[in-house]
């Protein structure tokens, strides 16, 4: 078996994923749109989508506290192999989760809504930057259970602050202004761009986010025995 | 276990540089639009891969043409170029950073300028402290291959003193068994068959061969009892050896040595004589190696209490490495050993002093 499909397994097998993936996306649906922006559930998706990437990146970190990154280490597979087959896992059951939410808003608001091509690609490279976010968090820490701790304080606050848990014009203008360095910001601000058909924001959008997810990754990619 | 902290170049060269990010960011803070703030991320990406990976400066040099050239359409960016001054600095490329200085210092005005100005002392703070510690670090690793090697000398030096011990003492007990069978054997072999043939003579009541037989045991006991004395004479040194050995050292060396013995060498006990020879036989090799001599004296006093040993010389020759040399170091090493003493003097004139208390009683 390789690592990919063992990884997939893994992340599979925990309690929380199947609803995460499969059930949460339907159930955010059934939140009410606000008018003058797309449907609620297109943002608060980034938030969950935010929690199941640091659920999906649960075996990597836990690899590393039980001591089994030292026996790969001691074995011939690459720390890069072993790690790109864990991210791909994790993005590739991300990447069913928005196939699943831009599939059931297709059968509830209709085609006409949003171009759900690029919503997909800007969900694409959101979970690129939360499974490479949850990485490098876990990287801090010596315990899953401190760092998930922390972590579903400080994703809360940065969903809430950055325009996904609700609109960023509720916010004072100098706190839209200092949220920008905030990676999750830039889904908002992709959505926004989405609403109002500005291709070129769209894409500043997803350039931003994978620039964050690359920069995340550097430090999350250290093999840390 | 030893709990140092230390401070490493390259953790202030990160301090630093995150100081410098966080410096150019809040002076941007309020023209941070999307795409300058896109560009700081891509700058950011740019010095991380450098910190994940290293990559040659020349890339970075890349990077930073690339930065010029965006400056162009947006200015504000310009400020960023500072990171990249430090970072080629700090890399002690300031080849580099002349380009890049020249045209931050001839489009930044006012109190802006401090910002690259800073980033390249820094970064050259950074630089010389890394090559200083780099130095520190080759310097301590020579340190520690010459005590390596040292002590596998000394080792092999001592395993070399232990073989050469045991192989002295086995052509002693050869000699002395040599020197027991040809004098002694003979002459007890003789004795032992004469006291058989006088039993039978007695046995024979013989009376009168009986006593010419007992005369010649009488005889060849005597005999062998003065050639156990020889014997032993011969096994114990010669009185005039040590001084006769030291004698010849000085006269067979390259530079002519005037030398005066005072007292009997011979009487001291054997183990100070044989240190005094190899203080004497290292002190001229040392001559022979570090100078270049038109006189050589030495003297050596011998009394009841002390041995001393004073050489000198007048070839002092200035020498790049300081201290004390592997035979010096044995030679003190042993002369200590004995509750003796080795000093030096250098001036015009190298002067040796080796002095040994003479414990016990005189030979």
């Amino acid at each position: 078996m390789s690592i990919f499909a063992f990884a997939l397994r893994e992340n599979l097998r925990q309690k929380l994923t199947l609803p995460l993936l499969l059930l949460f996306p339907l159930v955010l649906l059934l939140v009410p749109s606000m008018p003058g922006s797309l449907p609620m559930a297109f943002s608060l998706f980034g938030l969950l989508n935010f929690y199941s990437a640091f659920l999906l990146v649960r075996t990597v970190a836990e690899d590393r506290m039980r001591g089994v990154l030292v026996r790969i280490a001691s074995s011939p597979i690459s720390h890069t192999y072993y790690l790109t087959s864990h991210l791909a896992a994790g993005f590739l059951l991300l990447i069913a989760q928005s196939l699943v939410l831009i599939i059931a808003s297709l059968i509830v608001h209709g085609s006409n809504t949003t171009n759900y091509l690029l919503l997909f690609i800007l969900y694409s490279a959101y979970s690129v930057m939360t499974l490479s976010f949850s990485l490098a968090w876990n990287t801090m820490f010596r315990s899953y259970t401190t760092s998930f701790a922390l972590f579903s304080g400080v994703g809360s606050i940065l969903c809430l602050i950055s325009g996904l848990t609700f609109p960023l014009r509720f916010l004072p203008p100098a706190m839209q202004q200092m949220v920008r360095v905030l990676p999750t910001y830039w889904l908002a601000h992709g959505l926004a761009a989405l609403y109002e058909q500005a291709g070129a924001s769209l894409l500043l959008a997803v350039v931003i986010l994978l620039i964050f997810a690359g920069i995340f990754l550097l430090v999350g990619s250290r093999r840390r025995l | 276990m030893d709990r140092r902290v230390t401070i490493e170049s390259k953790h202030l060269f990160r301090f630093v540089l995150g100081v410098l990010l966080l410096l150019v960011f809040f002076l941007r803070y309020r023209v941070m639009d999307p795409p300058l703030l896109l560009v700081f991320l891509l700058v950011v990406f740019s010095l991380m891969l450098r910190w994940r990976f290293s990559f040659s400066t020349v890339w970075m040099l890349i990077d930073a043409f690339l930065l010029t050239m965006l400056s162009l359409f947006l200015p504000e960016a310009i400020l960023l170029l500072s990171l990249y001054l430090f970072y080629f600095a700090s890399h002690r490329n300031l080849l580099f950073c002349v380009p890049f200085a020249v045209y931050l210092a001839v489009t930044l005005q006012g109190l802006e300028l401090l910002v690259p100005l800073f980033s390249l002392l820094l970064g050259a703070l950074v630089g010389v402290w890394e090559l200083e510690r780099m130095q520190l670090r080759r310097e301590a690793d020579e340190y520690r291959l010459r005590t390596h090697h040292l002590e596998a000398e000394t080792e092999h030096l001592l395993l070399d003193y232990a073989d050469a011990q045991y192989l002295s003492r086995l052509q002693e007990r050869e000699q002395i068994a040599q020197i027991l069978h040809d004098s002694l054997g003979h002459e007890l072999t003789a004795a032992h068959l004469s006291v058989k043939a006088l039993d039978m003579i007695l046995e024979r009541e013989d009376i009168e061969k009986a006593k010419v037989s007992q005369e010649k045991i009488e005889q060849r006991l005597s005999s062998a009892l003065t050639q156990l004395k020889l014997a032993v004479r011969q096994l114990e040194p010669e009185e005039k050896q040590v001084e006769q050995s030291i004698a010849r050292l000085f006269e067979e060396f390259v530079y002519p040595v005037q030398y005066t013995i005072r007292g009997d060498v011979a009487l001291a006990p054997p183990a100070l004589q044989q240190v005094l020879h190899s203080a004497i036989k290292e002190a001229l090799t040392n001559v022979a190696k570090h100078a270049k001599p038109t006189k050589v004296t030495a003297f050596i006093d011998c009394n009841s209490t002390l041995l001393q040993l004073v050489m000198e010389n007048d070839g002092v020759i200035e020498q790049k490495t300081s201290g004390t040399g592997n035979g010096l170091r044995y030679l003190r090493r042993r002369v200590e050993r004995l509750g003796g003493s080795v000093s030096f003097q250098k001036g015009q004139q190298f002067k040796l002093l080796v002095s040994i208390p003479v414990r016990g009683e005189m030979v």
